[in-house]
């Protein structure tokens, strides 16, 4: 079984217009990569808890959502939970590759075969 | 007789500059000036709560809520409050910023004898300068949809001239109804949705006119909300050439199913509202994502917000909370075969 951690993550900050991007496991321990100084992994593991909080925003929608995008002038966070308990996280600039792959992005995160 | 004193607010949180300051401006004032202080934006908006001040001066570097964001804050509360702005950082882009959020002056911060005098001389002049006979005024970040509201409540006629570089519009409001728009080739409900699409440009206000035909006869909020909701829905953004009337496909022939919209204003106040079931309670959840997308932008730096998008496993969602306006609009796939 793929580490995630160490094999897809990496992978996914190399990509043109990701400022960062992070994954929680299930069990809450953190995983930042960054590829711009404006968001060290400090501020991604920061971010990531408080999307983690956020959820409480979906937590009555019915299906759940399966990823929710918050877009601002200068970039785009996407959150993408799974029903296992992983998160992932990415932050991306606007009109870039990145920006562009999102959605296939998501899609490949919600199938990995990941452990605990 | 004591000439009227000027109160002005000084905004730092660096203490000694602020009683340096404080020192060297009520000297060259000779007690002109009133100062106050504050080293917080929270002591200063206390300050401001007297509705005294007449001028403030704001550093823009501050911990928690920088000189620029307070003074965006400060511009919507006090209108009449004149507002400076200091920084050691005069970029292109910080000066654009400090304009944008409605300083009159941004002024680069200096520690020199000579320097502070300068900066004297240029608040003294923001602080008496007024406006010629009669009434002159600047609205800021007004949007396009904030005038036609504007003209519309107070039951006013006029037209709003609208152009960017490749669109020249018009929209026609009498007697606080829009009754017609043109932009382009389109008329009409299109053309206002057009107008009201465009990302950038400039309006002007000038006196109503009647137009050779009456396009539109609908209440002006259902149009507005309407409008917003197809402009929300992700209709093509007309900021590129001129199009052809054919690609600005009506939103009923998009492959959706629109289940739930609410329109409010940034209040709360209903504008629109088509299948939600609990208007008042996703009304509070779209200021909660407004608080939630505040808090990540402290912690990346992204900006303004925009919207949040929510993909579901069928179907999406977008929000959209501005300080102005709220917006939810629910989609569905259309099922196959049906009519959309």
């Amino acid at each position: 079984m793929k580490d995630p951690v160490k094999e897809w993550l990496p992978q996914r900050v190399t990509q043109m217009g990701v400022l960062a991007c992070g994954l929680r496991r299930p069990n809450g321990k953190l995983h930042s990569q960054c590829a711009d100084a404006s968001c060290p992994p400090a501020a991604m593991d920061n971010l990531l808890r408080q999307l983690d909080g956020s959820r409480t925003l979906f937590s009555g929608e019915t299906p759940a959502p399966k990823w929710v995008t918050f877009t601002y002038e200068h970039g785009q966070i996407r959150f993408v939970t799974r029903p296992d308990g992983w998160y992932f996280a990415v932050v991306v600039r606007p009109e870039t590759e990145a920006a562009a792959e999102l959605d296939s992005l998501s899609v490949e995160f919600l199938s990995l075969q990941l452990g605990k | 007789m004591k000439e009227t004193q000027h109160n002005v607010l000084f905004v730092d949180d660096d203490r000694e500059f602020l009683e340096a300051l404080s020192d060297m401006f009520n000297a060259l004032s000779g007690g002109a000036w009133k100062i106050q202080t504050a080293g917080s934006p929270d002591a200063a908006a206390e300050i401001l709560k007297a509705g005294e001040i007449k001028l403030m001066v704001v550093d823009v570097n501050m911990p928690v809520l920088d000189g620029i964001q307070f003074t965006g804050m400060m511009r919507k509360r006090y209108p009449a409050l004149k507002v400076a702005l200091l920084t050691s950082d005069v970029s292109d882009e910080k000066r654009s910023a400090a304009l944008e959020a409605g300083a009159e002056l941004f002024i680069e911060k200096t520690h020199s004898p000579e320097g502070m005098k300068a900066v004297f001389t240029m608040l003294g002049e923001l602080l008496n300068w007024a406006p010629q006979d009669g009434f002159q005024g600047m609205l800021h970040s007004v949007s396009l949809q904030d005038v036609i509201q504007m003209e519309c409540v107070g039951y006013n006629s006029s037209v709003i001239e609208i152009c960017n570089e490749h669109v020249l519009g018009r929209i026609y409001i009498e007697d606080g109804q829009i009754i017609h728009a043109a932009g382009g080739e389109l008329m009409g409900e299109r053309a206002l949705q057009k107008l009201l699409s465009l990302p950038g440009g400039s309006f002007e206000l000038v006196p109503f006119e009647a137009p050779q035909q009456r396009t539109m006869n609908a209440p002006w909020e259902l149009l507005i909300a309407e409008t917003t909701r197809k402009v929300e829905l992700g209709m093509p953004r007309m900021d590129g050439p001129e199009v052809d009337a054919a690609t600005m496909a009506p939103v009923t022939e998009a492959a959706q199913n629109i289940t739930e919209t609410l329109v409010c204003t940034g209040t709360g106040a209903p504008l629109y509202d088509a299948g939600c079931a609990e208007a008042q309670s996703r009304m509070h959840w779209l200021m909660a994502v407004a608080q939630q997308a505040a808090i990540f932008n402290q912690t990346c730096s992204l900006g303004h917000f925009d919207r949040l998008d929510i993909q579901y496993p069928e179907g999406r969602a977008v929000a959209q909370a501005r300080e102005d306006r709220l917006v939810y609009v629910r989609m569905m796939p259309a099922k196959k075969g049906s009519a959309v």
